[in-house]
C-alpha cells in the first residue's frame, strides 16, 4: 500500500499533462535542471575547496565535515521547512485517502517519503561537491563513512522540518488569518536565509582564518555535527553510529508524533464564519470583477503569494541595499573604466533581471484548476480574462521595479540618457515577463493538481518565465563585457528587440492565446 | 430555444456523441437520460460552449454556439454535476462576481439573489466562505448564480445528486417556476421518477446515439419511464 501511494504521488509530480508530453520540452527541462544543479554544486565546490585546503593539514579535519554536515542540514532545512506544511497536510487528496481503508500513518509515510526525497536532493547539492573538494586534497579513504553519514543526516533534517510543518499546520488550523500567518512565518524564514546567504563570503573567510575558535564553538552547541565530523575524519565509528542513531530516532519520533496528529490536523481546519448578516451587493464592470478575482485568489494562496510575490519585496530590499551601500558602489564603479551610458545600460538590464522574481502570470491559468468551467461557460471574451491576469502582474511588479530603477539612477548618477534607460528597459522587460509567463502557461497548462504548490513551483511555464529575463540580461552583459559592441547601437538594438518581443507576445496572446483559452477544458 | 443538429463529438477513435439532434422550445423542461458514459455531459458541455465538437451545430435562441459563443452564453447558464466554485470567495462574493460578468445591476441582483436564496434557504450562509459549504450548499449557490441573470436556457448536469429531500423539492419548484416564466431547461438525470413527474419532454441516448425523443406521454405511454429506459437498454444489448 505504501509503495502504491508513493507511486501515485510521484506520478502526480511528473504528470503527463504538462506540455502535452512533448519530448523535446522534457529534454530542455532536464538540461536546464542539470545546468542549474551543476552551477550550484560548482559554487559549493569552490567554497568547500578553500576550506578543505585550510583544514586538511590540521588536526581539525573533523571540523571540515562538521561544517559540511551543518551546511547540508541548514540548507535542506531552510528550503524544506516552509514546504513541509503544504506537502504533508494541505494536499487535496487527503480526504479521499482518509476515506479509504488506509491507515493515516501510511498516508503520512507516503508523503514523508517524497519529502525525504527532497531532503536528499538538497543534501546532495552540498555533500557531493564538499566530498569531491576534500577528496582532491586528502584522498578518498573517508568515502565509505562519508556516504553512510550523508545517507543518515537528511533523516534528522526531515524530522525537524516536518515537525515545523506540523506546528505551522496546528497554529494556522484554527485561526482566521491562516494565510497571513503562513506568509509571516515564511517571510521570517526567508529573511533569516537571506541574512545568512548575504554574509556567506564573510562567514567562509572567518571560518578559514579563525577555525580554532569556531571548532571549539561547534563542540558545544553543535555537538551532533562535532560527532559527525569525528566519525568521518577520524573513522570514529562510535560517534558516527551515535549520530546515525539520533537521526533514526528523531525520524521515528517525528513519524510517530505526526501520524498521531495527522488526522486531527488534516480534518480540524475550521473555517471562521462571518457574523455580519447584511449582504453587500457590490457592482463592478466585467474587467474590474475579473481583476478583483485575480487579487482575491492571490491573497488566498500563501504559496502563490510567496513564490511569485516575494520578488516584489526583494526588489524593494535591493533598492534599500543600493542606498545603504551607495558610497561603496560608487567607489567600486570609479575603478572600472566604463562610460556612464554603459554603466546605465548594464544596471538597467540588471534591474530588468529582477522581473524574473515576480512571475504572477506564469501559473495563473493552471491555478484556475477545476473552476475553469466558471469562466468558460460565462459570456466573457477570453482576451479580458487574460488581460486581468496581466494587469494583476503589472500592478504588483511595476512600482517595485520603478523604485529600484529610480534608486539605481540616483546611486549611479545617471545622465539624461541613462535615466531614460533606467526607466524604459526594466519596464519593457517587466511587461515582457508578464506576457511571456502567460503565454507559457497557455502553452503548458496543468489543471490536475491537488496541491497549489504544483502549478506555482513545479511547472514549466514558471521555469521559462523566470529564465527569459535572466537570459536577456546575461546576454546584454555578455555583449558589453565579451564583445566590443558600440554601446549606442547595443542600446538601440536592445530597446528594439524588447519592444518587438513585447509586440509579438501581445499579438500571440490576442489571437492564438485567447483562442487557446477558449479550447481549454 | 435549443436546437442541437447532428452533433458529433469524438475523443480520438471513440465517438462520445454520434449524430444527435434535439429540439427544445421555450417553456419546456426536458430530461436527458442515458447510462453512465452515454454522452450526456459531453452534450451539455458542447451546448454551453465549454467543449468544441467535430460535426453538427448547436443553436441557442437561434444563434450558433460555435460562431457566436459570447452572445449564446449570455442567454444560458450551466450547472455542472460537481460545481467546483471559488473557495476563497464568500457566497455573496461569488454571486456578485457572476452578476458582474452578466451585467446584472445592483437593484436587480439584490432582488433576485434575495428571492432565490430565500427559496433555497441559503440566505444566512451567503456571507460565509464557500470553503465552509457542503456539497448541497455549493449546488444551491451555483443554482442561485445561474438564475440571478435570468437565463433563457438552463443546462444542468445531474442537479439532484447530493441534495436532501427538501432541497430537491425546492429545486423542482425553481425549475418549474423558470419554465413557467418562459425559460427552458435541459438537464441530465438518473432520477427517473422525478423526471417523469417534472418534465414535459425526454431524450434518451445510448452510447452517444439518440434512442428516443419526445413528450413524456409519447415516450412512456402507459408504463413508467424506468421501464421504458430498461427496455431500451435491453433491446440494444440483445
Amino acid at each position: 500500500m505504501l509503495c502504491k501511494l508513493i507511486s501515485v504521488r510521484l506520478k502526480g509530480l511528473v504528470s503527463k499533462s504538462t506540455g502535452n508530453g512533448r519530448k523535446w520540452l522534457k529534454v530542455i527541462l532536464a538540461f536546464a535542471v542539470l545546468v542549474g544543479v551543476s552551477g550550484i554544486c560548482a559554487a559549493f565546490y569552490f567554497m568547500f575547496s578553500a576550506i578543505a585546503q585550510a583544514l586538511h593539514a590540521t588536526h581539525l579535519a573533523w571540523f571540515y565535515f562538521a561544517l559540511v554536515g551543518l551546511m547540508s542540514f541548514g540548507i535542506s532545512f531552510f528550503f524544506t521547512a516552509l514546504a513541509a506544511k503544504s506537502e504533508l497536510f494541505d494536499s487535496k487528496d487527503t480526504e479521499l485517502l482518509l476515506s479509504l481503508p488506509i491507515k493515516p500513518r501510511t498516508i503520512l509515510l507516503s508523503r514523508l517519503s517524497i519529502f525525504l526525497g527532497s531532503e536528499y536532493l538538497f543534501s546532495f547539492l552540498v555533500m557531493l561537491p564538499a566530498g569531491i573538494a576534500w577528496g582532491i586534497h586528502a584522498g578518498v579513504s573517508f568515502l565509505p563513512l562519508y556516504i553512510l553519514g550523508s545517507l543518515c543526516l537528511p533523516l534528522l533534517t526531515a524530522a525537524l522540518a516536518s515537525l515545523v510543518g506540523w506546528l505551522l499546520a496546528l497554529l494556522t488550523a484554527n485561526t482566521r488569518r491562516k494565510n497571513l500567518l503562513t506568509v509571516i512565518f515564511s517571510l521570517i524564514f526567508m529573511g533569516l536565509y537571506m541574512y545568512v546567504y548575504s554574509n556567506m563570503n564573510y562567514y567562509v573567510n572567518q571560518i578559514i582564518t579563525h577555525y580554532q575558535d569556531f571548532s571549539e564553538s561547534i563542540m558545544g552547541w553543535g555537538f551532533l555535527f562535532h560527532w559527525f565530523g569525528l566519525g568521518i575524519a577520524e573513522a570514529d565509528i562510535a560517534h558516527l553510529l551515535a549520530v546515525i542513531g539520533i537521526a533514526l530516532v528523531a525520524f521515528a519520533l517525528a513519524v510517530w508524533a505526526l501520524s498521531h496528529g495527522f488526522l486531527r490536523v488534516s480534518s480540524s481546519a475550521t473555517v471562521h464564519k462571518r457574523k455580519t448578516a447584511k449582504l453587500i451587493y457590490a457592482s463592478f464592470s466585467t474587467e474590474k470583477a475579473l481583476l478583483k478575482r485575480e487579487f482575491q485568489r492571490l491573497m488566498s494562496l500563501p504559496v502563490y503569494m510567496l513564490n511569485c510575490g516575494l520578488g516584489v519585496l526583494m526588489i524593494v530590499m535591493i533598492a534599500g541595499f543600493l542606498l545603504l551601500k551607495a558610497d561603496g558602489l560608487k567607489a567600486l564603479l570609479s575603478t572600472i573604466s566604463m562610460s556612464n551610458m554603459t554603466i546605465s545600460y548594464l544596471c538597467a538590464m540588471l534591474v530588468g533581471l529582477t522581473s524574473s522574481m515576480c512571475c504572477f502570470t506564469a501559473p495563473s491559468i493552471s491555478l484556475e484548476g477545476k473552476t475553469l468551467w466558471v469562466l468558460r461557460s460565462a459570456p466573457i471574451d477570453a482576451q479580458k480574462i487574460l488581460n486581468a491576469k496581466l494587469y494583476m502582474h503589472l500592478i504588483l511588479s511595476t512600482p517595485s521595479i520603478l523604485i529600484l530603477s529610480i534608486v539605481a539612477g540616483i546611486v549611479f548618477e545617471a545622465s539624461y540618457v541613462g535615466w531614460a534607460l533606467y526607466l524604459l528597459l526594466p519596464q519593457l522587460m517587466n511587461v515582457l515577463s508578464a506576457q511571456f509567463g502567460l503565454m507559457m502557461n497557455l502553452l503548458f497548462p496543468k489543471f490536475d493538481w491537488t496541491n497549489a504548490a504544483v502549478p506555482v513551483k513545479q511547472s514549466l511555464s514558471v521555469l521559462f518565465a523566470m529564465l527569459l529575463p535572466m537570459l536577456l540580461s546575461m546576454g546584454a552583459v555578455a555583449c558589453v563585457i565579451l564583445l566590443d559592441v558600440n554601446i549606442k547601437l547595443l542600446t538601440l538594438a536592445t530597446v528594439l528587440l524588447l519592444t518587438l518581443l513585447n509586440v509579438l507576445c501581445a499579438m500571440w496572446l490576442e489571437y492564438k492565446g485567447a483562442a487557446r483559452f477558449d479550447r481549454m477544458q | 430555444m435549443l436546437r442541437i443538429e447532428h452533433l458529433t463529438k469524438r475523443y480520438g477513435e471513440k465517438c462520445a456523441v454520434d449524430d444527435l439532434s434535439v429540439h427544445l422550445r421555450s417553456g419546456e423542461l426536458c430530461a436527458f437520460i442515458g447510462h453512465n458514459g452515454a454522452g450526456k455531459t459531453t452534450t451539455l458541455k458542447a451546448c454551453c460552449g465549454i467543449l468544441s465538437f467535430d460535426e453538427g451545430e448547436i443553436y441557442i435562441d437561434g444563434k450558433s454556439i460555435a460562431k457566436d459563443p459570447i452572445e449564446c452564453k449570455k442567454q444560458l447558464a450551466y450547472l455542472p454535476d460537481n460545481p467546483d466554485l471559488y473557495e476563497y470567495l464568500t457566497g455573496i462574493g461569488y454571486l456578485n462576481f457572476i452578476c458582474d460578468i452578466f451585467g446584472v445591476g445592483k437593484a436587480d441582483r439584490a432582488e433576485r439573489i434575495g428571492h432565490f436564496s430565500e427559496l433555497l434557504e441559503l440566505t444566512t450562509e451567503l456571507n460565509d466562505p464557500i470553503s465552509s459549504y457542503s456539497h448541497g450548499m455549493k449546488q444551491k449557490l451555483a443554482l442561485i448564480a445561474a438564475l440571478a441573470h435570468q437565463p433563457k436556457l438552463l443546462l444542468m448536469d445531474e442537479p439532484f445528486v447530493g441534495l436532501d429531500p427538501k432541497a430537491s423539492h425546492q429545486l423542482k419548484q425553481v425549475m418549474r417556476e423558470h419554465c413557467e416564466n418562459g425559460g427552458a431547461i435541459f438537464y441530465s438525470t438518473h432520477v427517473l421518477e422525478v423526471a417523469e413527474k417534472l418534465c414535459d419532454r425526454v431524450v434518451i441516448i445510448k452510447d452517444g446515439k439518440l434512442v428516443i425523443s419526445g413528450t413524456m406521454e409519447e415516450v412512456k405511454g402507459d408504463t413508467s419511464l424506468e421501464n421504458v429506459f430498461l427496455e431500451l437498454e435491453d433491446d440494444n444489448v440483445m
